[in-house]
């Protein structure tokens, strides 16, 4: 049974798909070993790996685009992704949350994309 | 090298000022560090590496981060712990005569308490109890079932 975020991811990846924009979905979670320890654990992230990446990323016109998505509207972003807002942001991308496809239908009007 | 130039000095100030401050959040440190001349790259690499801090708390709020200090629980020294409990003169001492039987053999002074499974592997131990529960004991690996052979 998908997760609440998994409902909206479908639907917001269904909509930037319908939108013809370019965008990918990103694994930068933590695999899970069962050989790590006597119980299980995770693995450790690449070096140069960071925390609070989007979960998606579109570049529409050149410009940077990351998408956090959220399972609702009210959902706070974690302070990693916080983070990665900022630096997004001071390096002249922009950064969306998103909990909802009203949400990512005023995502793509304020990015002159007509979703119809 | 100077903390400006230097993440990991850098956030040790910005450690510093939070201790100092009491709570501080992710726009005042902000500014204080665009007042002071460093670098914004410096600045998010020590906030990144504030983030891995256990002794500092974040929570994001209003769209912001708060950063205050936490004191750590201190770990229990279970080894300390117990050479103090064998130093400690209890009557089931090893030499004590009423923990040999008649013949000189040594018995176990508490034969209520079943400590044995404390030292098996998870698996081991669940398997354990479900003897001792008269069950029959059904592994349970997270990857059983998902390989099928070609």
């Amino acid at each position: 049974m998908p997760t609440p975020e998994q409902v909206v991811k479908n639907k917001v990846c269904k909509l930037l798909t319908e939108a013809g924009i370019f965008f990918f979905q990103v694994n930068n979670g933590a695999v899970y070993d069962k050989n790590i320890g006597t119980t299980g654990g995770y693995r450790s992230l690449s070096k140069w790996a960071i925390a609070g990446v989007s979960d998606l990323i579109a570049i529409v016109n050149g410009q940077f685009i990351g998408i956090e998505l959220k399972k609702n509207e009210k959902a706070k972003a974690s302070p990693d992704q916080i983070l990665f807002a900022k630096r997004v942001e001071r390096n002249k991308g922009q950064y969306y949350l998103i909990g909802s496809e009203e949400q990512a239908k005023a995502m793509l009007i304020k990015l002159g994309i007509n979703s119809t | 090298m100077s903390w400006k130039t230097n993440h990991i000095l850098l956030a040790e100030q910005l450690v510093k000022r939070i201790s100092e401050d009491g709570e501080s959040t992710f726009d005042k440190l902000e500014a204080r560090a665009l007042q002071l001349g460093v670098s914004m790259n410096i600045f998010d690499q020590a906030i990144a590496l504030i983030h891995k801090m256990k002794s500092v708390k974040r929570v994001s709020k209003l769209g912001t981060v708060k950063y205050s200090i936490q004191e750590l629980k201190k770990k229990v020294q279970l080894v300390k712990t117990y050479i103090s409990l064998a130093e400690y003169e209890a009557p089931a001492r090893i030499d004590s005569p009423w923990c040999f039987d008649e013949s000189g053999r040594l018995i176990d002074p508490f034969p209520e308490i079943d400590v044995s499974y404390i030292f098996l592997k998870p698996e081991a131990l669940e398997k354990y109890k479900a003897e001792l529960k008269g069950r029959t004991f059904i592994p349970k690996s997270r990857y059983a079932n998902t390989r099928t052979s070609s």
